[in-house]
């Protein structure tokens, strides 16, 4: 790019004026002075403009000629033109460098300049008016119209009509077939071509005109266009034998929209990347020029096509004066050729061009428009800078003085323009002439809207950072004073409020002062925003309604932030300052994610979001809070918790042993667990009729890290329990405790400890109430009362069912909630987890099994071994299994089931968790007649119609059971026949199996277990396994799980099972009595 | 820069050894994707004759009032349609402020 750098100036009205044409004409000529060349190198990118002015006008007079003179006149006058028109290129070259020849050299050429062998691609070449394409590539034989038109279908171009046209001349003897459209016909299609750069089968110049297009939309679309007035020569009206021509003085004039400020940096970008096929039907030979012309042709295209149904005036029937020119000119906006009197069409031409010469000339360094914030008074400073060749930012008052001429002249205009699109600038009051002080209003006017305006015209707005997001206000609650940790959740405190929009802080006087402002501008995480004046209301409202609250305890302080005491704000109430709730809020932030470092003692690898469970408790810990872990069943409850109590074992922080309470059909699982995961620790299960004495449970304790009980036993034996100080109490499936009511919940209250944690993978089954009865326990009294809570909590929850957003509102600081449906956790989960869970026998169970057992021993005891003997045995392990699983499994007595088997009060615990969650769950039995009382027990239970899926039902009953369940939505279950239903079908809705029973053969169960477990299954499938340990049940588990041969269930190896004694009868199939899980739950929940 | 005549002659004209031929061998001719420069995205004006209006009144005799009204009113159609076009080539600049 020129610069005007020199001392020598011009007049940059002179810079514009014929004056100047004349000074470039007499230098081509050789006349110019020396004083006459300085003052053209003082502005040599005006001295260009004009030569290649000059240039055209040539090549035009060259063309003219040739059309209209014959004989030796028309070789002497081509002579003459042509010597000018060396003479004008040579001075241009010495100015502007030679033309890179047609746009000659770099792709497609190798390095030792021979052409390479290539492809044909799609070419598309520009002429006024048309777009032409073809198909030809460098080193590749052209291709005929047809390939072409395939080419243009390929590439979306199908919509455009093209038609045949001259063929294009390539090297040597080489034409290529050339199809043509107008250009106003395809610039949908033109539009979206920019992008094609580099794509397979398109050259090019097709991406390139695809850009120029793109630009002239660009232009368009921020009105960067002004109307022009052509005059029409001959060819331009189609004809050059004067058929048409105007009579008389009239002339033949055309409306064409020019592009205006055009960024010259674009422009030389665009031209530089020119590809020669581009211009292959132009002798141009100017990059720039050819490149201009062709976006000015796109703009008017683009402007003239949209002025085409414009309600315009008529024109007036026989222009004559200059008013009808005009009016004739706005009578065809629409860029079709009209006549008026020629002088009358030329002055308007010269004083249109005139008027727009501002934004027509190539547009390099525009004003900067710039807003700075407000000083203390409020008032904005805008001001108006210049930039200086250096770069340099300077007042406009200064550039209009000390700029050189032909920046003068551009600053001048650009100035003026600027002060008709913004007329504040023009206020009096002012410093100087471009700045002026703005109010709020103003300013957020220009930042927001008015700035986008002035952008489009041209400048560079510079303003400050601003968001048009509505800043969301939350009442602030400040600790004046610390508070003790250890007591701080009762000492009292001062406070104080305030109303916190996004990062602002703002009393109740500065929203005073602000909602007094015509437009409340606050400055947020580093822009400007506009506050709501109604949310400026609502925030004086609630400050007003808390001005009488300035002590608070740190309880108060934890219920306000959790927003348990509600809040009129939509962000809630945040916490700062000291004290011992800002310091647990700020932990729990600083928490967020974090994962805590599994302890060394632990086998096993804990999950991510286990290890973050670990971080979270090991911050209740700290604390010394209670809090809830509330992970989906099936994402590892207990070995978290092990983790944790071990870890608070090896970092010292465990000042007793720690207790867990559980359903009885879970103890067992968690002592196998700690076995597993925490081998080193010790513990001890209290729990069935060989436990012992209560009273001795302190001596207990004192000699183990963990000591996993029942509910039932733990209410049994509080007054041991109680004088215990633990160092955790964890109640496992806490919703045993829901009913606040309930005497389980008040009794294991009287337990002391450091820290109470509830396990539960859902802690709001039937309501809020629920949830308020876990945490209540975890932290007595933190929570305020039962109703409140409810109340409160149920406005976060509201419209959401499962109660989710209340879990999401507290999680993180007293709950800590995952779930299987979260993505992250989906993926670290496996397809499948297998839970083996310990049932306990009843009373009447033990009894039936016992007795059955009995009549075995007696009634086998004189036979001899053989088949009979052997039938026996088996019939009466099928007698037993059956009793494991329900008395009524094998005497049906037409009782209720309730209360009658461990295994059936599991299945209720499971079934509730899975309807809690709005899942769906299958149960596996080897017993049809059972599995059809099971079926129409859980409908009772449940209100869910339950089926059940057995071999005596018809092929049809059965499919449509099928099809019922899958199409089911929310919670659910189907009974099946391990024998019908393990097999063939397709149960992907049930993310839950249940084996009620077992069967000897592992894989008979694996295939009941892949009835859900199977392709189509989108969610993990938990698989429960119920057994009655110290039971016949458990020795079939055993079996199954390789432990054991069932030849083996009996000892000698050797023997045959009818080959047993009676001792080795009991022996097998007897109750193990250590093993024996006895249900002595009495008033549980 | 000379400013004689007589030696400005070098520059590639219409004279011999510059003509399509030579020129449409070449590599250039066919172009280069690499140079092509990025394509910017459009962002539409609030204001369509904003640009029209910063010239001051049109200098159609007789009928300022009456070419500024036309001008603004095609103004809106162009930058109307402009829209069109951009969105149809996605080029539209959806970039929320914030």
């Amino acid at each position: 790019m020129v610069t005007t750098t020199s001392t020598a100036t011009l007049d940059p009205n002179l810079a514009l004026s014929e004056d100047f044409a004349e000074l470039v004409r007499r230098h081509v000529d050789g006349r110019a002075t020396a004083d006459e060349l300085e003052l053209l190198k003082a502005n040599e990118q005006v001295w260009a403009r004009v030569l290649y002015r000059l240039l055209d006008d040539v090549a035009e007079s060259i063309d003219d000629v040739r059309a209209t003179i014959r004989g030796h006149q028309r070789a002497v006058i081509m002579a003459d033109l042509e010597a000018d028109y060396r003479a004008v290129d040579g001075v241009l070259a010495e100015l502007v460098g030679p033309p890179r020849a047609p746009l000659g050299g770099g792709r497609g050429a190798s390095d030792d300049g021979a052409p390479e062998a290539g492809v044909a691609e799609l070419q598309l070449s520009w002429i006024p008016g048309r777009v032409i394409a073809w198909a030809a590539g460098h080193g590749a034989p052209p291709e005929g119209a047809e390939a072409v038109r395939a080419r243009l279908d390929d590439c979306g171009g199908s919509t455009v009509e093209w038609a045949p046209y001259r063929p294009v001349k390539l090297g040597g003897r080489n034409r290529a077939d050339t199809v043509s459209a107008p250009v106003e016909s395809c610039l949908g299609w033109l539009v979206a071509l920019g992008d094609t750069a580099g794509e397979e089968g398109i050259g090019p110049s097709v991406a390139w005109l695809g850009m120029v297009a793109a630009l002239a939309v660009r232009l368009t679309a921020q009105g960067r266009f002004v109307p022009q007035l052509k005059k029409l020569r001959r060819r331009d009206l189609g004809n050059d034998n004067g058929d048409g021509a105007p009579r008389g003085d009239a002339g033949s004039f055309a409306v064409r929209w020019a592009p205006a400020l055009v960024e010259a940096e674009t422009l030389a970008s665009l031209a530089d990347s020119l590809p020669g096929a581009a211009a292959a039907f132009e002798n141009q030979r100017d990059r720039i020029a050819f490149t201009q012309a062709a976006l000015a042709d796109l703009v008017d295209s683009i402007v003239s096509q949209a002025v085409e149904r414009l309600d315009v005036p008529a024109p007036p029937p026989e222009p004559s004066t200059r008013a009808d020119a005009a009016e004739a000119m706005l009578a065809h906006l629409d860029g079709e050729p009209f006549e008026i009197p020629s002088r009358h069409g030329s002055e308007l031409a010269r004083r249109l061009d005139q008027w727009s010469r501002p934004v027509t000339s190539p547009h390099d360094r525009g004003l900067v428009v710039q807003l700075d914030p407000p000083d203390e008074s409020g008032a904005w400073h805008l001001s108006v800078l210049s930039i200086s060749s250096a770069g340099e930012l300077q007042p406009v008052e200064s550039a209009l003085v000390n700029a050189s001429p032909a920046r003068r002249h551009s600053v001048r205009h650009q100035l003026a323009r600027l002060e008709r699109l913004y007329p504040e600038l023009l206020r009096l009051g002012g410093r100087r002439r471009g700045e002026v002080l703005l109010g709020q209003d103003e300013a957020w006017t220009l930042m927001t809207e008015k700035g986008l305006v002035l952008t489009a015209g041209g400048y560079d707005v510079r303003v400050p950072a601003l968001s048009r997001r509505r800043p969301r206000p939350s009442l602030r609650l400040t600790a004046l004073e610390a508070q003790d940790s250890k007591v701080g959740a009762t000492q009292l405190a001062d406070v104080r409020w305030s109303v916190a929009f996004d990062d602002v802080d703002l009393t109740a006087d500065e929203i005073r002062r602000l909602a007094s402002q015509a437009r409340p501008l606050v400055k947020s995480r580093g822009q400007w925003v506009e506050i709501e004046r109604a949310d400026l209301v609502e925030a004086a409202e609630a400050l007003a309604e808390r001005a009488d609250q300035t002590r608070l305890t740190g309880a108060d302080m934890l219920r306000h932030t959790l927003g348990l005491e509600g809040s009129p704000l939509a962000g809630g109430v945040t916490i700062a300052g000291d004290g011992w709730a800002a310091d647990l809020i700020r932990s729990a932030q600083k928490l967020d994610g974090a994962a805590g470092a599994q302890p060394d003692g632990f086998c096993g690898a804990l999950r991510s979001y286990q290890a973050e469970a670990l971080g979270w408790l090991g911050f209740l810990e700290d604390a010394g809070l209670g809090g809830c872990l509330a992970l989906d069943m099936g994402l590892g409850k207990t070995p978290t918790m092990l983790a944790h109590v071990d870890k608070a074992i090896a970092d010292g922080v465990a000042e007793g042993p720690s207790l867990v309470i559980a359903p009885p059909a879970v103890v067992g699982n968690w002592a196998s667990e700690a076995r597993r995961f925490v081998p080193d620790l010790e513990i001890a299960v209290h729990h069935g009729p060989s436990r012992i004495d209560k009273a001795d449970v302190p001596g207990l304790a004192a000699g183990v890290h963990l000591v996993i009980t029942s509910y039932g036993t733990a209410m049994r034996d509080i007054e041991g329990f109680e004088r215990v100080d633990w160092s955790k109490v964890v109640l496992d499936e806490a919703q045993a405790i829901k009913n606040p009511a309930g005497e389980t919940g008040q009794q294991l209250r009287r337990l002391t400890a450091r820290s109470r944690v509830a396990l539960t993978g859902t802690p709001i089954e039937n309501g809020l109430g629920d949830l308020w009865t876990i945490m209540d326990f975890c932290n007595p009294g933190l929570l305020g009362g039962r109703a409140p809570f409810v109340a409160e909590m149920s406005k976060v929850s509201e419209g959401d069912s499962s109660g989710e957003g209340v879990l999401a509102a507290l999680n993180g600081i007293l709950v800590f909630r995952r779930t299987k449906a979260e993505p992250q956790i989906a993926a670290e989960l496996p397809d499948r987890i297998d839970e083996l869970d310990h049932c306990t026998m009843t009373a009447e169970q033990i009894g039936l099994y016992q007795a059955v057992l009995d009549r075995l021993v007696a009634d086998t005891a004189d036979q001899e071994s053989g088949p009979k003997k052997k039938g026996a045995v088996l019939a009466a392990i099928t007698a037993l299994k059956q009793i494991c699983n329900h008395p009524v499994n094998y005497i049906e007595d037409g009782e209720p089931l309730d209360g009658r088997s461990g295994k059936l009060a599991r299945l209720n615990e499971i079934l509730e968790v899975v309807f809690a969650s709005d899942e769906r769950a299958l149960i596996f039995t080897h017993f049809a007649t059972w599995g059809e009382r099971l079926a129409e027990y859980l409908t009772e239970l449940t209100g869910e119609p339950v089926d059940c899926y057995h071999g005596g039902l018809a092929r049809r009953t059965r499919d449509e059971m099928v099809a019922r369940f899958q199409r089911g939505r929310g919670p659910g279950a189907l009974v099946l026949s391990i024998k019908a239903g393990g097999t063939g079908l397709n149960l992907t809705a049930a993310s839950h199996v249940v084996l009620y029973d077992r069967w000897w053969n592992p894989a008979v169960e694996d295939q009941a277990r892949d009835r859900a477990w199977r392709i189509g299954q989108k969610n993990t499938v938990v698989c429960h396994r119920l057994v009655c340990p110290g039971t016949v049940d458990e020795r079939v588990e055993e079996i199954v799980a390789g432990k054991r041969r069932i030849a083996d269930l009996v000892l000698p190896k050797s023997s045959s099972i009818g080959d047993l004694d009676s001792d080795q009868l009991r022996a097998a199939l007897g109750i193990d009595p250590d093993l024996l899980l006895v249900d002595d739950e009495n008033g549980a929940g | 820069m000379n400013g004689e005549k007589g030696q400005a002659r070098g520059r590639k004209g219409r004279g011999k050894g510059s003509g399509p031929d030579s020129a449409r061998t070449s590599g250039d001719f066919w172009g280069d994707p690499e140079k092509l420069p990025p394509v910017s995205e459009v962002a539409i004006s609030p204001d369509a004759s904003a640009v029209i209006r910063s010239l001051g009144r049109p200098p159609v005799s007789g009928h300022e009032a009456a070419s500024e009204y036309y001008f603004r009113l095609a103004c809106d159609r162009a930058v109307n349609l402009a829209a069109v076009l951009a969105t149809a080539g996605d080029l539209l600049d959806d970039q929320d402020p914030d």
